[in-house]
């Protein structure tokens, strides 16, 4: 990997992670009104799938849907006056956390419904696919593989040869619930390999892993491969819904999430690029969280002081 | 947009046989191939998608002539995955194309209620987006088709002002509320009746569009007034040669709209008749005429000389039997019988 996209990586990474982090700090103040579903501890998949895409190429989301946003370019401010329901933000106060969107930003919406989004990113590829321009990105987590709808949609990708990326964010947990208690089969990849879809399996929490098999199967996919597969695995360090960790709530073994945190995919990038590049990379880190953590205050501030979005 | 061109109807009266100057006659179902095709033709980005709309059978002959003239690229056979092909419809609006996605019963919406409700009714008010769609359904009646597959669903997705519904009961109406219904931003279900499909009517060769959300008065008369959607108005077409030899005139408002409801037309008409009797296609608890009634209460009380009155199903579930369904369904007679109590 070069050291600008490197560093680029690194970059979508940490405004992620400062983001989320910022709405864990203000939320108390319950001046957020809106259910939050954080993406800490996911940032290298958004992260490393923004890098492929191109300006007429789509992404549809989930409730988990910030980092996706964000990666893609939605707009910082327009983000936050959403969350506190403020005029001006992306979806005029009508959507709060779990339905942001920019249309001109490449970004469809999102849908809080678990596997809704996903036929919805099939019907913009097969515009694409009519109209020669673009792909899609189809971001969903492994509780969305437990629905109908979603293989329905892989079916009729496939059938039709659409230009879809099918990102599974593979967090082993749908709501509380493990992935052993949902699924009758071992993997996945297997059952999605019968429909003859590329599939691949690979680090979720390993940025350059990420932003190379996505590019890869983009790569294909605008050739007119038609829909490929991706399944990241990685991990959630908050809980389902809201800002606290809830270990408290005992459906996760004690050690998993520390185990977890020490594959922080931020970290491992910084140890990666500290050893690359010492001395610059330091610098580096110190100049992107200043900047980042100036327009997150910047955009919270600005935020408050706006007008409730009102009819 | 090609779209432009097209000038709003102006026609309002319902004339089943002869004039309208207009020399050519088609059947419900020929006016609605005919609607589509032209649809394709002034807007390449018009696709069809739908479990059979390729197949000998042709959704009740209506996709023969597209599929002739378009071929598989733009008439799109699909799995039996109504779910997911409502996503995908609603997908393709928002990318560009004017969809158009074929369910051969009614019933089968339900399958994709999900998308229906939770995303495309919601769509543009949560992310501003237009999503210009068209969902046809085709009711079905008789011959024990029963509790699965002759519902009629308009009642319930009348909550929602994200979503127009359309029960076209003529070929005239069927052909120009299909082009509208394609013209439009919004996404509009479009519910047609299978027992319509051979009734003829005089329908323009060219395009022409008939407005959305707007009623049809069908005929004038003072003494009470009926409204009709769907098969229902060939009912009350039936009915009121009786009427007019017992010296009861009725005016008969097609409704056409379900979503929204024309009310001004409604309103104006009660406020002549003081008399309303509506005949609902679809469950008499919490149908359409459920809300007209309501609303007909809250502005139009002074006026009213009789309470407000409907005939329709008696129960949600539709028997099979042929004994059982010659009962479950009104028609003429109860129509007469509760306008005769209504009237004296």
């Amino acid at each position: 990997m070069d050291i600008t996209t490197a560093f680029y990586l690194y970059s979508t990474m940490l405004k992620i992670r400062l983001v989320e982090e910022a709405i864990v700090n203000e939320y108390p103040l319950q001046e957020i009104q809106t259910p939050v579903h954080l993406y800490i501890g996911q940032e290298a998949i958004a992260a490393g799938i923004a890098i492929n895409l191109q300006p007429h190429d789509f992404i549809v989301s989930n409730h988990r849907s910030h980092g996706h946003c964000l990666a893609r370019g939605m707009d910082l401010e327009g983000f936050f006056k959403e969350l506190y329901g403020k005029q001006g933000g992306v979806t005029s106060g009508w959507g709060g956390s779990m339905h942001i969107g920019d249309i001109e930003r490449g970004i469809i919406g999102t849908s809080a419904i678990v596997a809704g989004g996903i036929p919805i990113g099939a019907g913009v590829a097969l515009a694409q696919k009519m109209l020669s321009e673009g792909i899609t990105v189809i971001y969903f987590g492994d509780g969305a593989v437990d629905e109908g709808i979603f293989w329905e949609t892989l079916n009729f990708c496939k059938l039709n040869d659409l230009p879809v990326l099918f990102v599974m964010e593979d967090n082993h947990y749908a709501s509380q619930t493990p992935t052993e208690q949902r699924h009758a089969y071992a993997d996945i990849a297997h059952i999605v390999q019968g429909y003859e879809i590329p599939t691949l399996t690979l680090d979720g929490n390993n940025v350059f892993e990420v932003a190379k098999v996505s590019g890869n199967l983009i790569n294909r996919i605008r050739e007119g491969a038609g829909p490929c597969f991706m399944r990241c695995r990685t991990y959630r360090w908050k809980g389902h819904v809201g800002c606290s960790e809830d270990d408290d709530m005992g459906y996760r073994p004690a050690a998993e999430l520390s185990i977890w945190k020490t594959r922080c995919p931020i970290l491992w990038l910084e140890k990666y690029l500290t050893e690359q590049y010492p001395g610059k990379a330091e610098i580096e880190f110190f100049s992107r969280r200043d900047y980042w953590q100036r327009e997150i205050d910047s955009a919270i501030s600005k935020a408050k002081e706006a007008p409730y979005a009102v009819d | 947009m090609p779209w432009t061109k097209l000038v709003a109807d102006q026609r309002r009266n319902f004339e089943p046989v002869g004039g309208g100057g207009c020399d050519r006659v088609l059947t419900y179902g020929e006016a609605i191939s005919e609607a589509m095709e032209q649809a394709m033709e002034i807007d390449p980005r018009v696709i069809i998608l739908g479990e059979g709309v390729s197949q000998p059978g042709f959704i009740y002959n209506t996709t023969r002539s597209i599929c002739k003239r378009y071929g598989t690229k733009r008439v799109i056979e699909t799995p039996i995955a109504e779910a997911a092909l409502t996503g995908v419809t609603l997908g393709a609006s928002l990318a560009g194309l004017r969809p158009v996605l074929i369910h051969m019963r009614c019933d089968f919406l339900l399958v994709s209620m999900d998308q229906i409700i939770n995303h495309i009714a919601h769509w543009k008010r949560v992310f501003g987006n237009d999503t210009p769609l068209v969902i046809r359904a085709v009711i079905a009646r008789g011959w024990g088709s029963g509790a699965q597959h002759s519902q009629s669903f308009h009642s319930l997705f009348a909550s929602f002002e994200g979503l127009e519904v359309l029960m076209p009961a003529t070929p005239y109406d069927i052909k120009g509320l299909f082009l509208s219904a394609v013209a439009s931003p919004k996404p509009v279900l479009f519910l047609e009746h299978r027992w319509l499909y051979g009734d003829r009517d005089y329908v323009p060769r060219g395009t022409y569009l008939v407005p959305l959300g707007k009623a049809v008065l069908r005929e004038e008369g003072s003494d009470i007034t009926l409204i009709g959607m769907s098969l229902t108005n060939r009912d009350i077409y039936m009915a009121r040669e009786k009427l007019k030899s017992e010296r009861i005139f009725a005016d008969w408002i097609d409704l056409r709209s379900i979503n929204p409801i024309d009310l001004d037309t409604i309103y104006s008409s009660v406020a002549k008749t003081g008399r309303l009797l509506i005949v609902e296609n679809g469950p008499v608890c919490c149908g359409i005429g459920a809300e007209i009634a309501s609303r007909v209460m809250e502005n139009c009380w002074d006026f009213l000389k009789t309470p407000v009155q409907r005939i329709g199903w008696p129960s949600a579930t539709v028997p099979a039997g042929p004994e059982l369904e010659r009962q479950f369904y009104p028609g003429v007679d109860q129509i007469l019988t509760t306008i005769r109590k209504m009237v004296t």
